[in-house]
Formats: C-alpha cells, sequence, structure tokens
C-alpha cells in the first residue's frame, strides 16, 4: 500500500526525478570545483547541500503535480487507501531521497580525494536539520494546501542556492570555537541527535495525520 | 432481501448550503437513480458516503456494515466513478492503474483487459488525450475490475453521446446479472432513468424529496392538459405544480381520479420521471 | 407464455403481470413444474424493474401459484386445486358479466343470449 503511493509520487514527477537524480550526483563535484577554498567543510557543505536541494526540489515536484490534479487525491481516499497511508508515504520518499543523497556521496567520496566520507555526526545532524525544515512545512501544506505554501520551497531553494558559499566563508572567517561540542563523547552527540529527529518526525507525522484526517476532499 | 447501503440522519453542513437528516436505503439487487438538479447535494451526499467530506452526523452503513469502522473493507468492494477530473490527467492510463489496482485485495487483470479492449482504450495513452466518453469508460473499467458488489457513481452520463449512454446503461444492467450487486448513480439527465432504474431517490435543496420503486412512481403519477378556466383554488392542490399557457395548463398529479371528477375535458397522460421531480421541485418552491 | 403489459393502462405494471401469469397458469399454458424466469431476466425482457417482478413472484408465492427454490429457480406448483378452479370459475363468470352487460346495451334478450350460446358451444 505505501509501496505504491510512493511510487504514485514518483511516477508523478518522472520527468524530473531522473534530472534531479543526476544533479544531485553532480553537486559534490561541482562543490569540489568551485569552492576549493572551503576545506574541511567542503564534505558536509556538499552533503548538505545535496539533502537540501534533493528533498526540496523533489517535493516542491511532486507538490505541485498534487496541486494541478487535487480530486486525484480525493478519488485515492475513495479507494481503500487510508489518509494515514497517504501521509506516511510523503515522509518515507522524503527519508528515501536522504537515503539516496547518503548513497550518492559516500560513493563521490570514495573517487573524489576533495570530498571526505561523513562522520555520523554530520549525517545525522543534517538529517536533523532536514527533518526540522520538512516536518514544519509538511503539516502546513496538509492545512493549508500548496498555493498558500509554496512559497517557502522558493525561498528555501533561493536562500540555499546563494546563500550556501556566502555562509561557508563566513564560518570559515568566525572560527566558532566547537571543541566545548566536539568534547562531548561521540556516542551521546549520535543519540541526542537521532532522539530529537525521531521526536521531530512523529511529531509531524502526527499532526500531518491529524489535519488530513479531517481534511475535506 | 438485505440492504446494500443504509444512510441515515446524515446532516453536513457548508456555508451556503447544507445536506438536512439525508436517509435512504438502496435494497440489494436495485439500480437506484438519484436525482435532483445541479446543486441539490447529489454530489455532496456521495462524496460524504465516500469519507471524502466530513459529516456532521449520521450512520452509513455499507453491507450492513458502519463505514467509518470497517473503512478499507468496505471501499474494498465499493466501485467508483466519479464525474472527470479525478485523474492525473498527465499520467498514462497503464500508469494511472498501476496505482489504483494495488489498492483493491480483488483485482482482476483479466476483467481489466477485457474491458479495456471492449472500450477500445490503449493503455500507453495519456489520460489527458481521451475524450470525455473514454475517460468515463477508463473510470468504468477500474471500477469494474476488482468484483465490486457496489457501484457508486456521480453523474457518469453527463456530457456524454447518446451512443455512449446506451452503452453504459446496458453495461450497468450486465452487471447486476449475477445477483447481490448494486448501483447507485447520480443524474440530473432522468431519460437514462426511466428505462434502467429501479428505485428512485429526488433530493433538493440537500433534503430528501421521496424514495419510490421507478414503477410505482411512473403508475401513481400523471401529467395532465386541460383548459385553464377550470381550474380554480381547490383543485390547483390537486396538482404537485401547475404551468399555464394561454392555450391551457399542464400539470403532474398522484390523484388523478379526483381531478377527473372535478376537471372536465381534460387529457391524462403518462408522466415522466423528470415531468415528477420539476413537479416536486416547482411546487415544493411555492 | 405471452405477457404483454401496457404502460398507459390504469392497471398497476405488477397487477398485470400477475393477472397473465395467472391466466396462463389457469388456461394451462403454464403447466406444474414449469420454471419461470429469473427475476433480473425477466425484468430485464419486460422492461420493468426488478422490485416490480420480485412483487409479482412474492405475491403469488403467497397466493400458492408458485414455489421458489433457493438456488434453482422459481416453478409453478400444484398448490391449491381448489384455488385454481375458483380462479377459473371466476374468470368464466367475469367473462359472462361482460358479456351480459355488452348483451343488454345492445337490447338482446336473456332468450336470444341463451340461443347464441348453444350454437356457439355445439361450434368448437
Amino acid at each position: 500500500m505505501l509501496l505504491h503511493l510512493i511510487k504514485k509520487d514518483i511516477l508523478l514527477v518522472k520527468n524530473n526525478v531522473l534530472f534531479m537524480m543526476f544533479a544531485i550526483i553532480a553537486i559534490p563535484f561541482f562543490i569540489a570545483w568551485r569552492l576549493p577554498e572551503a576545506g574541511s567543510f567542503r564534505s558536509p557543505l556538499a552533503f548538505i547541500y545535496m539533502v537540501v536541494m534533493g528533498v526540496l526540489m523533489i517535493c516542491m515536484f511532486v507538490s505541485t503535480a498534487e496541486a494541478k490534479y487535487p480530486k486525484a487525491a480525493s478519488l485515492l481516499c475513495a479507494l481503500p487507501y487510508s489518509r494515514t497511508t497517504f501521509v506516511m508515504a510523503k515522509y518515507v520518499l522524503f527519508l528515501l531521497i536522504f537515503a539516496y543523497c547518503f548513497i550518492v556521496h559516500t560513493l563521490v567520496s570514495l573517487i573524489l580525494s576533495e570530498i571526505a566520507p561523513l562522520s555520523p555526526t554530520v549525517v545525522l545532524a543534517s538529517l536533523l536539520g532536514i527533518t526540522i525544515i520538512y516536518g514544519i512545512y509538511m503539516p502546513c501544506e496538509f492545512k493549508f494546501g500548496y498555493e498558500k505554501t509554496k512559497f517557502v520551497f522558493m525561498l528555501s531553494i533561493f536562500t540555499l542556492s546563494f546563500g550556501t558559499p556566502l555562509i561557508s566563508n563566513l564560518m570559515k572567517r568566525t572560527n566558532i570555537d566547537f571543541s566545548a561540542l566536539s568534547a562531548i563523547p561521540a556516542a551521546i552527540q549520535w543519540l541526542v541527535l537521532a532522539a530529537a529527529t525521531i521526536m521531530i518526525l512523529f511529531i509531524s507525522v502526527m499532526a500531518s495525520i491529524k489535519i488530513y484526517s479531517g481534511k475535506e476532499l | 432481501m438485505s440492504n446494500i447501503l443504509e444512510v441515515s440522519g446524515l446532516n453536513k453542513s457548508y456555508q451556503n448550503f447544507s445536506l438536512t437528516d439525508v436517509s435512504f436505503t438502496l435494497p440489494e439487487d436495485c439500480i437506484t437513480g438519484f436525482i435532483g438538479i445541479n446543486g441539490a447535494g447529489k454530489t455532496t451526499t456521495l462524496r460524504t458516503i465516500l469519507g471524502l467530506a466530513q459529516k456532521t452526523s449520521g450512520t452509513i452503513k455499507i453491507f450492513g456494515k458502519d463505514i467509518e469502522d470497517n473503512e478499507r473493507e468496505l471501499k474494498d468492494r465499493i466501485g467508483v466513478v466519479m464525474d472527470e477530473g479525478y485523474f492525473y490527467n498527465e499520467l498514462s492510463l497503464a500508469e494511472m492503474k498501476s496505482i489504483i489496482a494495488p489498492a483493491y485485495t480483488k483485482w482482476s487483470e483479466r476483467d481489466y483487459k477485457d474491458y479495456m479492449e471492449r472500450f477500445s482504450l490503449n493503455p500507453r495513452q495519456e489520460i489527458s488525450t481521451l475524450s470525455k466518453g473514454l475517460r468515463m469508460k477508463f473510470a468504468l473499467t477500474l471500477a469494474l475490475s476488482h468484483r465490486a458488489d457496489l457501484l457508486i457513481m456521480d453523474e457518469p452520463t453527463s456530457g456524454l453521446d447518446p451512443l455512449v449512454r446506451s452503452q453504459l446503461l446496458a453495461i450497468m444492467a450486465d452487471y447486476m446479472k449475477p445477483g447481490g450487486k448494486g448501483v447507485f448513480f447520480s443524474t440530473h439527465i432522468t431519460s437514462d432513468l426511466d428505462k434502467t432504474a429501479d428505485m428512485l431517490i429526488l433530493i433538493n435543496n440537500g433534503k430528501i424529496l421521496f424514495e419510490q420503486e421507478k414503477d410505482d412512481l411512473l403508475y401513481n403519477y400523471r401529467l395532465v392538459k386541460g383548459d385553464v378556466k377550470y381550474l380554480s383554488d381547490e383543485n390547483k392542490k390537486l396538482f404537485l405544480n401547475i404551468k399555464t399557457t394561454d392555450f391551457g395548463f399542464t400539470g403532474v398529479t398522484k390523484r388523478i381520479s379526483e381531478v377527473q371528477k372535478s376537471i372536465p375535458g381534460i387529457l391524462i397522460e403518462k408522466s415522466s420521471i423528470e415531468d415528477i421531480m420539476l413537479g416536486y421541485i416547482e411546487g415544493g418552491q411555492k | 407464455m405471452k405477457v404483454l403489459i401496457s404502460n398507459t393502462s390504469d392497471i398497476p405494471l405488477y397487477q398485470q403481470i400477475k393477472d397473465q401469469i395467472k391466466d396462463a397458469i389457469l388456461t394451462g399454458d403454464l403447466a406444474e413444474g414449469d420454471s419461470l424466469p429469473s427475476i433480473r431476466n425477466f425484468a430485464n425482457d419486460l422492461k420493468v424493474s426488478v422490485l416490480t417482478v420480485r412483487r409479482v413472484y412474492d405475491e403469488l408465492e403467497e397466493e400458492g401459484f408458485i414455489t421458489s427454490r433457493a438456488g434453482i429457480g422459481t416453478f409453478v406448483s400444484a398448490g391449491n386445486l381448489e384455488l385454481l378452479r375458483d380462479s377459473k370459475r371466476r374468470l368464466v363468470e367475469q367473462k359472462m358479466q361482460d358479456m351480459i352487460q355488452t348483451a343488454k346495451s345492445l337490447n338482446i334478450s336473456k332468450e336470444e343470449l341463451n340461443e347464441m350460446m348453444d350454437i356457439l358451444y355445439e361450434e368448437d
């Protein structure tokens, strides 16, 4: 059931998804080539960029397609698909994209020396970060509809495309002392990050399910 | 004989429109026509039955089970045909089917292929390129390919030419043959129902005006034409509604024997479902 | 079996069908044990609603003219022979009533009527 709804989302954007998959692969190469001065931030930066662009773009494409045919969702809910499954599919898709980015990044790191493999901390921190964005966005889209919330996508993509190089320079210059954080044992870092991610995911899913269950289709 | 669908006390409010105390039952082995003018509440009722719109109160039982408690199991047995616009038009028929078929436990690939062939539908074609008639046929194909016991259709024949309409009605008759099935479809094209319906339910302004066997309805009412000069305030009450022109009046009545006694020289004819429906609606607006 | 129904008659559809089936049974057109069509098929052929045919079958069964066995079908039953005979008698009586009324309206006397009856009875 769940898989078929995910398949539905992918079918809806099949023209764009291939392009996105390549784009995600291209990003680390691009970063390695264009931002050599980012230094050790290159690797996590590339990953964050891949994740954010991947998740945002694909979800934007899916939401646009769904918004074009609002009644199709109605038909699907008249079928034995439950509304809960419908909601879950969106979250699982998001996690799948994240997994894909991770795999691609790891493979690229094996090829390119400029891109270092990711540490679990970075992976979990990115997951938490994107979960926060997605976790806040999804219930809003379910509640207010795509038309009203799509500006979020636009804004995020815009900011990230142009803002990331700036932020990376800023971070290099300010030399923030992360040593206090690094003193915390790695295992605890991972635990905290993972727990926070799971908790936010859980709350967001519950909220989305509640909103969508009461929605008029 | 059991009831396939039982709706009781359904209430639903929107800003400008409400369903008020909608109740009706669909017996087994019947084709039931749900009639009313545009905006009467047909689509709202159907959407509420399917759980697409949230009801304020009331119960809906299908095959004797409450739909709120057995949603998935019941929807598995229902075939749905909604008016056009309920597909992802950019997908091909095969792709759309690949999303819909897995939802049903009793999907029959063989039935699906048979219908696709029968309707001359090409699975690789994009839905947006289909004509309205073909889109409806595709929707019907999907609804008929999972051994459904109840077909719920919202205005399936609107916008279709008479040939396609008669094909659809023939398919409905075929569908009913094995027994134990039901068809519930809403329409404002009542001429289709004159031939195929067993039960008729009329809704207007969110309220059910009648629920009757079609043969009874057509037997009980007559269309009467006569001279205006014989109309009085008294005998006007015998009619559901009356239309007058310079050349005479036309009215629909259930009390034909009384009319015959009080108005001489009248022409009595069988009334159509449309005459009766309009009689109720216009008469009710007085 | 012939069943012709009129949409413009004053008699309800189900009554017309019921009467014609009864006639067929009484005149021997439908014999004991003959099967009747399924409700759905009958309804389709006559172009009436299944609910109407269902009512006809239910009432005929109640009155003892037919029996239905689940899964097998509906059959003409011997049922009430008395009832049948009575109904047959009533049929003849009805026709005689019609005949008498017409005769009276044409001023044909009872004697003339009896004469006519004698001649015609021998003819067949």
